[in-house]
């Protein structure tokens, strides 16, 4: 599966930074999935439990607060001030 | 001669217990300044991002009616809110005063202190200013206290009590340079932030990256459910950032200035001891002297 670059940003620093295939987080219009490819797109996020897919096919999870996701070309970015992610 | 010499060993003895507590307030900034210029670096990126949604949802045309943007109708005024962000501590050189001397020309209606010394100041002189919305310390600043500032400082906002929201940060440049400055947060088209914030934040995208930023009309941006109900998510994490933002790099300059101020000071210290002893030592031996001088004319008599 092609791969895209993530983000996780808080104001404490970046959670996670690097490559994935796929992201799950709870938008206001529900769940969705964000791939490779995506058109650029800034979404609200509602608070959830999301996960995220890295290229070797393990999962990482975390739980997001009230945020936003922003879709760019090259780079998708979570950003939101309360996220904690899975041990 | 002897009351001269007890002065002068005072002194010495004053001048060494200060200088004790400057070298230590030296040091422990020196151990600081690592830490807090990381936790500025950590806190930039999420700004840089923050602004740049932020900015371009302000130039869309259909944010251009939001309260947000436009802010509040001339007529109906509202107040002025001005946060102040200083340390936690004296001894910083001209740190806190640069900063108070800059908030001391804004007219502002309500005053919201950031920083122990910014609180006792604030209620020190302008005690009716003293907003209800909170007082913080600096150095335990976190990522909550300044959302649940954002959030209710947009709550009165939006319901007009507030008119513009000013703050008074201090910028780092370099270890030695640190510049007081004012920054607008709202409403967003009067929106003045900081170079420091702003510059990097442009710089990051790669030239080619942002001439497609400068370039792309915004409409290619879409936003879900809408433009303004993104921004109204927005806008409370936006000011969040960037108000944590800039306690991050006010307290950076805050170490910074204490090293610096607390280098030289060690440097003046030693210098007043060493010139100290000499004078010391000087009347010792004077007296010393004096006494073999009576001894000998005794015996000789």
């Amino acid at each position: 599966m092609k791969e895209f670059n993530l983000k996780i940003a808080t104001p404490a620093g970046n959670l996670y930074s690097g490559e994935a295939v796929s992201l799950t987080v709870r938008g206001t219009e529900g769940s969705l999935g964000i791939l490779a490819g995506h058109i650029p797109f800034v979404t609200v996020l509602k608070p959830a439990e999301c996960h995220f897919i890295l290229p070797d096919n393990s999962k990482r999870e975390f739980s997001c607060g009230t945020g936003l996701l922003l879709v760019e070309k090259e780079l998708v970015t979570v950003l939101s001030s309360e996220i904690k992610m899975a041990e | 001669m002897s009351a001269n010499i007890k002065r002068l060993k005072a002194r010495i003895k004053s001048v060494d217990s200060t200088l004790h507590l400057t070298k230590a307030m030296q040091l422990v900034a020196a151990g600081k300044i690592r830490k807090a210029t990381e936790q500025l670096q950590n806190s930039r990126r999420y700004c840089e991002a923050m602004q740049s949604v932020v900015t371009s949802l302000a130039k869309s045309k259909e944010c251009a009616d939001s309260l947000y943007v436009k802010g509040p109708d001339k007529e109906k005024g509202g107040k002025t809110v001005l946060i102040v962000i200083a340390g936690d501590r004296g001894l910083a050189g001209g740190y806190n005063a640069n900063a108070f001397r800059l908030a001391d020309t804004v007219g502002a209606d309500e005053i919201i202190p950031i920083g122990r010394r910014s609180i006792d100041r604030v209620v020190n002189h302008y005690g009716e200013k003293l907003s209800d919305s909170g007082s913080f310390p600096t150095e335990g600043f976190k990522p909550e206290d300044s959302k649940a500032l954002a959030e209710k400082l947009c709550k009165r906002y939006l319901a007009g009590e507030i008119g513009t929201i000013k703050i008074v940060s201090t910028t780092y440049v370099s270890i030695m340079t640190q510049t007081a400055v004012l920054s607008t947060l709202l409403p967003l088209k009067d929106c003045v932030l900081p170079e420091s914030i702003k510059t990097h934040g442009k710089k990051k995208p790669t030239a080619e990256n942002e001439e497609n930023v400068e370039q792309k009309p915004v409409g290619v941006m879409e936003f879900e459910p809408g433009p303004n109900a993104v921004l109204s998510v927005a806008v409370p994490e936006y000011l969040s950032s960037i108000i944590f933002g800039l306690v991050r790099e006010s307290f950076a300059s805050e170490i910074a200035a204490r090293r610096v101020a607390m280098d030289a000071a060690t440097k003046n210290g030693i210098v007043m001891k060493d010139n100290l002893s000499l004078e010391y030592n000087r009347a010792r031996q004077g007296a010393i002297t004096q006494e073999i001088v009576e001894i000998v004319a005794g015996a000789g008599r």
